[in-house]
This record gives C-alpha cells, sequence and structure tokens, in this order.
C-alpha cells in the first residue's frame, strides 16, 4: 500500500480547520499526529464543556466526541486515500474524572482492519496515558465506492486484507 | 442556582429545562426537553455546531453519543432519589442510520436503578420515531 501521510494530515487539518460551524470546532478538537494505523488528537478544557460547573467536571458526550473522532480518523489511516467512514458501534469506559483546566489528548489505533470492518481501541488522557480519563473501542464501516460521496473510502486491497 | 435546586424544581414542575439550563454542555448542543402524557422527549436542534461531515452535513457522531448520554443523564436526575449529578460509567452506542441536518429526538428508559448502579437505555431518531439513528445504554454510578 502507497500511502501519503501528508495527504491523510492536510485532510484531516482541513476537517478540523477550528470553524465553530461544524462540532471539531464546537469543543475545539486539533490533530497532533498521526502515522498509518494511529492518530492522536487533543481537546481543549473549556468552561462550555461542562457537566457541573460546581466541580469543573467535563460531560462525557466531550470525551465521547473526542474519542469518536479519533477512532474515526485511525480507521481512515488504513486506507490508500483519506476518507471518514460511518461509525457502527462505540463504547467507552469512564476511568476517571479529567482535572480542569488541562489539555485532553486522545490516541487511537487500528488493531485490525477487512475489506468491510476496521476495528479500533483508544485512550483519552491528560499527563500521563497511563492515568487513563476513558478508553473505547468502536468499529466503523468501509463504504464502497459508488456510495454517496463524502462517506466514502477507497477501497485498497482486491483480497479484503490489509498488510500491516 | 445549582444543579441539585434545579433537579429539586424540574421534579416539581415536571420540566428539565431547569437542570438543562444549568449544564453547559447540554446548553452548547442546544438541548431542550418536552414533556407530555408522562412521558419526557429530548430535542437537540439542527445547528451548524453539531456537524461531523461537512460534504454530506451529516451530523457528527460524537455529538448524536454526547447527547443521548446527556439524555439519559437528565432522565435519571428526573426521577432517582438522590439530587447529585450520577457519575457516567461507561456508554455503549449503536448507530443505526445516518444522522442529518435534522432536530433530533431521544427518549429514555430506566432498565434498572438499584442502590449503587442504573442502566437506562436511550433511543434516538430523526423524522420517525420507527426509524431509529441510534440505540444506546448507560451505567450510572450513584452515590
Amino acid at each position: 500500500m502507497t500511502q501519503d501521510l501528508t495527504e491523510f494530515s492536510a485532510f484531516y487539518r482541513g476537517l478540523l480547520k477550528n470553524d465553530p460551524d461544524d462540532h471539531f470546532g464546537l469543543l475545539g478538537i486539533s490533530l497532533v499526529d498521526l502515522r498509518c494505523h494511529w492518530v492522536k488528537l487533543s481537546l481543549e478544557y473549556r468552561d462550555t464543556l461542562l457537566a457541573n460547573p460546581e466541580t469543573g467536571a467535563l460531560h462525557g458526550g466531550a470525551i465521547t466526541a473526542l474519542l469518536d473522532t479519533c477512532s474515526g480518523f485511525a480507521a481512515g489511516t488504513s486506507r490508500e486515500k483519506p476518507g471518514l467512514g460511518p461509525t457502527i458501534d462505540l463504547r467507552i469506559d469512564y476511568m476517571r474524572s479529567a482535572e480542569p483546566g488541562k489539555m485532553i489528548y486522545a490516541e487511537a489505533e487500528v488493531y485490525r482492519s477487512t475489506k468491510n470492518i476496521v476495528f479500533t481501541r483508544g485512550q483519552a488522557y491528560q499527563d500521563d496515558i497511563s492515568r487513563p480519563i476513558a478508553h473505547c473501542v468502536a468499529n466503523f464501516a468501509i463504504i464502497q465506492p459508488r456510495s454517496p460521496e463524502g462517506y466514502k473510502m477507497e477501497a485498497v486491497h482486491e483480497n479484503g486484507g490489509i498488510s500491516q | 442556582m445549582t444543579i441539585s435546586d434545579a433537579a429539586i424544581r424540574s421534579r416539581q414542575e415536571n420540566n428539565p429545562n431547569y437542570i438543562i439550563e444549568q449544564i453547559p454542555y447540554a446548553r452548547l448542543l442546544g438541548m431542550k426537553a418536552n414533556f407530555s402524557d408522562d412521558l419526557i422527549t429530548y430535542l437537540m436542534p439542527a445547528q451548524k455546531g453539531i456537524v461531523g461531515n461537512p460534504r454530506l452535513q451529516a451530523i457528527h457522531g460524537g455529538a448524536l453519543g454526547g447527547f443521548m448520554e446527556m439524555s439519559a443523564t437528565l432522565h435519571l436526575l428526573m426521577t432517582m432519589s438522590t439530587l447529585k449529578l450520577p457519575k457516567v460509567v461507561d456508554f455503549s452506542i449503536d448507530y443505526l442510520r445516518a444522522g442529518l441536518m435534522k432536530d433530533t429526538y431521544a427518549s429514555c428508559e430506566i432498565i434498572r436503578e438499584g442502590r449503587k448502579l442504573a442502566n437506562v437505555h436511550i433511543e434516538s431518531w430523526q423524522d420517525s420515531r420507527e426509524s431509529l439513528i441510534a440505540r444506546a445504554r448507560v451505567h450510572f454510578l450513584l452515590d
């Protein structure tokens, strides 16, 4: 598979252009780093994302959106060309509360990808990835060409599997 | 007003919107609640800020997940014995159809509320209750 990571980087940065008119901008999600089968994003700690202003606790929904985005982008890097595929399902375990005021990071990796499905897992954390805020498992569908534009991910190997 | 005060008022008046006003994230999503025939329906209005795929104008899966999680939290705050914001232990969602730039609704069902844990199921739809766009469930830790 020939893959140009700068193309992926440009595609994702295009989506995360901090436009308040989309959900990424509303939350404050940015791309930190990426490689094949792996993506790292950040989320700014903002008062608008709080569940409880009395304690400074972030709402889980913001973490869900961060991990869904990160896992979906990681799934995209398993293809030859950048694209977005729909999430089939997602499960999040909340391990501990986020500390107020600190940046939140998410890392997600593809641990299996096939012709039709990409399996990902990821974590959200602040200072130390060994002390995660949340753990996530999410699966994504590959929509073959001929499907609506924009949800298209390039199908790669004819035999189905993708070499790692 | 604290969240506990808002929860008391919301229960007295059968109107979860007092709680919504106290929760920044719920306000960010523009959430509203509607109470009729003893059934609470939650609304996330169509707005640009929830778009996840600009080309398709599809709503972000994370916004939908956050909305459903928030709906379950509100639902529990309306009915459970404690007035404290319950903690989410885990959350699982199945996406059934693409969500489009339309008003999105959710309804919740408390499957079990024990002393420590509660299990809440959430269904979400846009055009018709018969064609769900997602189903989810949350476990809450109560204290």
